[in-house]
């Protein structure tokens, strides 16, 4: 049955200084449709939706919405027709509550009480669960996306705009999510979805619109394709194949026993009993966001000190009640999951980026005197060696792409050469061409004898990468398996707190790996 | 409609053309304005650029005046770039004083020139135990340094009034709130015979230079360059969270306690009542202008002070009220300040309101 369509976009242009993000792109949506929108970072995919969402003017093209050409001039205008929009970055009041961050996204004033209901309401329906009373700034990312999305479910939208909704949910989540969103297509919501997860798109989306350097390369049905097809279509070539090496276990490199770690915001405490990972070994550690990957991550690193020293070795060396540098100094190293701000300095150079996990290393400061042209050298070479796309080492580190300032910042802790490795979300918002050139770096790291640990909320990563894993719920970490000893349910029954012994692998699904 | 979009790296040119166009723009503004109040415009504003060059009297007050000025923010552009907001730099500078004061007189007023040093460490000392207090409430219990450092200046004052008035009055000042004069020895050397130029500039442009090595040379500058903003950046540098806050402030407080030391072994000579001049205040305002840059601030110290001296100079030859002379000074910066914006951003001419300007992808 064709029916009208709801939105209609015609030769949509937009602009940037140097870029043409948008050139002349057609989309349409019908009600009820589910409709994937892909491409690789930096294709013109947000762009087009910040179109959509009001948040952007186009430089030319017609909008039309339900027949009628429109102006839309501001998110309360798209809001008003019925468009709602679940961004990828939050933009949620820190210090309010909430349901006060909810409050504030809906048009009139909602009494208190009614809110919570409404509130709850939607939560059940829709399997998200909120505490209303919580503080925004105590909650996970994968915890501060459910009220985004509970938020733009509440106004009851038309048109649903999903910008990769399901990077920071277990699998189950996922599930329960794609459930919703099939209902409220059936209820004759139109739903755009953009994901990097082709297999999720494949299951859900009725139709896919793939962009390529702003422009549209394909219309297709996403069911009918494999994934590796439509990979092709979103990079314009092949993705290398991910390819497993043999790789030699050599002797312990890091080793966690008994160590405990309080968590801010009244989470509970990080506990790990113990971890021990060989020299060319890759450990994943799977878990949904906000069971305590950062306090795993900063305990590890330095930035937040253990209980006792013996917590923590490297090599044979107790390192728990050391800094960060002290244990760089052994060799090994650190990336946390946040690339602004944590893992570069966004109002920095790349130069001087190139320093900030660098400061013990002598070829680049002796004494506290930084030699800047070889710091300059050592950007322009971690830039050429991992394919670091910008307009100089000059540049800022907030002007360069997702994917291309993870590059930098992999490729700074990579060209180390480290002996261990500890990294927190290698490829989180990372389109896929990068992330499977850190996959492939990383794994190169592994072969040379590096140990390195994972912490990655993306199961699909894990799987393919590691030798062993093992879970984080509610700050405990589980003991590590085999990977050929998970599944993705087993998997998912860990991250949401079942036993793991619980889900046999006999009727467990066989494993599924990406690419 | 107009909006502002960052750019991501700030060319020299405009940086350069945008320091003309604000004196150009200045320049306007001068005219209408004195055109306005009756005065004649171009004489007015030939006054007021020429005078200040004009002798080498006028040269030296300038400098004199700029001194301190540079001095202080260097300081505080230090504080200002990891976002550390010391804005009692005017308390600690009088803290300075005093403590220079407390040292001459501790030393019973000596005729000897190795005193000097030891009244500028005293100075420096003084503005650093002031500026610790903020410090000290910042890194204890979060108290916003902003709000502290502000709320010392009214208590250094007050207790500047104190000294001057009761404890260290001078008994033969005839009444006046005022210590006794420094020895001839403990004053500042003349550099420049006929003028006021004094020793203590020299202290100023070594400070500097060592700034602008340390700012851009050394791991210290390099931790002090990082903005407080990015506190996690920070950890995983290795560096500690509190130290930024304690190193910004003393550093900016032992500055402006110099700078107040300084004073009074130069200008001053001895301890008053007036001392309070708002160079602590007009700092902040240096720091801006020259950027946050050591070798900027030092210019733009240079141009605060020829703002100064060619608005006494307009005062004296044409009349003009005070409050129409620092009108036209505080133009000059207005327009400096809004031209500068103008190199870190640029304006988009959008055909209706956006939110975002760049594509986050």
């Amino acid at each position: 049955m064709p029916e009208a369509p709801l939105l209609d976009l015609k030769g949509i242009t937009r602009r940037f200084p140097g870029v043409l993000a948008n050139d002349h792109v057609d989309f349409s949506i019908t009600p009820g449709e589910i409709h994937a929108l892909l491409g690789e970072n930096g294709a013109g995919k947000s762009t087009l939706m910040k179109i959509i969402a009001g948040l952007l003017a186009p430089d030319e093209g017609e909008i039309r919405w339900q027949g009628q050409p429109v102006t839309i001039r501001s998110p309360i205008a798209a809001r008003d027709l019925g468009i709602g929009m679940v961004h990828q970055h939050f933009a949620l009041f820190e210090g309010l509550s909430v349901a006060e961050n909810i409050a504030l996204s809906l048009p009139k004033a909602v009494p208190g009480a009614a809110l919570t209901k409404r509130l709850n309401a939607v939560a059940e329906q829709y399997g998200l669960e909120l505490d209303p009373d919580t503080h925004v700034f105590s909650l996970s990312a994968g915890e501060k996306q459910r009220i985004e999305i509970v938020r733009t479910l509440l106004q009851d939208p038309k048109l649903l705009i999903l910008d990769e909704p399901t990077s920071v949910l277990t699998p189950g989540e996922s599930r329960q999510l794609f459930d919703t969103l099939r209902r409220l297509s059936d209820s004759g919501t139109a739903i755009v979805f953009i994901s990097h997860k082709l297999q999720e798109v494949r299951e859900l989306c009725d139709h896919a619109t793939i962009l390529r350097g702003g422009k549209v390369v394909a219309d297709c049905r996403p069911s009918e394709l494999k994934a590796e097809q439509i990979a092709e279509l979103m990079l314009g070539e092949r993705p290398p194949a991910g390819e497993r090496i043999e790789r030699p276990l050599g002797e312990t490199r890091l080793q966690v026993s008994g160590l405990k770690l309080i968590r801010p915001g009244g989470a509970k405490p990080l506990e790990v009993e113990e971890l021990a990972l060989r020299s060319g070994e890759i450990v994943g550690v799977a878990g949904v966001a906000g069971n305590g990957q950062e306090a795993l991550y900063r305990a590890l690193s330095g930035e937040d000190l253990a209980n006792r020293s013996e917590a923590i070795l490297f090599g044979d060396v107790p390192v728990g009640r050391r800094g960060p540098n002290a244990r760089r100094g052994l060799g090994v190293a650190f990336l946390p999951e946040e690339r602004l701000g944590h893992a570069a300095v966004p109002n920095f150079t790349l130069t001087d980026n190139a320093l900030l996990s660098n400061l013990i290393d002598r070829q680049l400061q002796r004494r506290g005197w930084i030699f800047r042209w070889r710091l300059a050298r050592r950007a322009q070479s971690i830039s050429d060696d991992h394919d670091v796309r910008h307009s100089g080492i000059d540049q800022l580190a907030s002007g360069l792409s997702g994917g291309n300032l993870q590059k930098f910042v992999v490729g700074r802790e990579l060209d180390k050469r480290p002996t261990c490795l500890v990294i927190d979300q290698p490829t989180w918002g990372v389109d896929p061409g990068a992330a499977n050139r850190i996959r492939g770096e990383l794994q190169r790291l592994a072969a040379e004898g590096a140990a390195i640990l994972i912490i990655s909320q993306d199961l699909d990563e894990l799987l393919e990468m590691c030798d062993r894993l093992a879970v984080l719920h509610e700050g405990h970490l589980s003991a590590t398996r085999p990977v050929e000893d998970w599944t993705i349910r087993s998997l998912g029954l860990a991250m949401t707190g079942a036993e793991p012994s619980e889900a046999q692998p006999t009727d467990a699904a066989p494993l599924q790996v990406a690419q | 409609m107009i909006r502002l979009v960052p750019r991501t790296r700030p060319s020299l040119w405009l940086q350069a053309g945008a320091s003309v166009a604000a004196v150009l723009l200045t320049l306007l503004f001068g005219v209408i304005m004195f055109a306005l109040l009756g005065q004649p415009p171009f004489e007015v504003l030939s006054v007021f650029l020429t005078s200040p060059l004009s002798s080498a009297f006028d040269i030296s007050d300038l400098l004199v005046k700029a001194g301190p000025l540079i001095l202080i923010a260097l300081g505080l552009a230090v504080g200002y770039r990891a976002n550390i907001w010391n804005i009692g730099a005017e308390g600690q500078f009088l803290l300075g004083s005093i403590f220079g004061m407390g040292a001459v007189l501790a030393l019973g007023n000596p005729s000897t020139a190795w005193a000097v040093p030891v009244i500028l460490v005293a100075g420096a000392i003084g503005g650093m135990l002031w500026a610790s207090i903020p410090a000290a409430l910042r890194t204890a219990f979060n108290a916003s340094e902003l709000l502290t450092s502000l709320m010392l200046v009214y208590v250094a004052q007050q207790v500047l009034y104190l000294m001057v008035n009761q404890v260290w009055k001078n008994p033969l000042s005839f009444g006046w709130p005022e210590t006794v004069e420094l020895e001839d020895a403990l004053q500042l050397p003349v550099m420049v015979d006929g003028t006021d130029i004094h020793a203590g500039l020299i202290v100023v442009l070594v400070v500097a230079a060592v700034l602008a090595i340390l700012t851009f040379r050394t791991t210290f500058g390099y931790r002090m360059r990082m903005a407080e903003l990015t506190p996690k950046a920070l950890r995983f540098a290795g560096f500690g969270e509190n130290a930024t806050i304690w190193i910004s402030l003393l550093l900016s407080g032992g500055l402006a306690g110099l700078a107040g030391a300084i004073e009074l072994s130069s200008t001053f000579g001895k301890l008053n009542d007036q001392f309070s001049l708002g160079y602590g205040f007009t700092a902040i305002i240096v720091a801006f202008l020259g950027r946050l840059n050591p070798i900027g601030i030092v210019l733009g110290g240079l141009l605060v002070g020829f703002t100064f001296v060619g608005g006494d100079w307009i005062r004296v030859t044409h009349g003009v009220n005070d409050a129409a002379a620092d009108v036209f000074q505080a133009s000059l910066l207005f327009f400096v300040l809004a031209c500068d914006l103008l190199t870190k951003y640029r304006l988009h001419w959008a055909r209706r309101p956006t939110r975002q300007g760049m594509p986050a992808e």
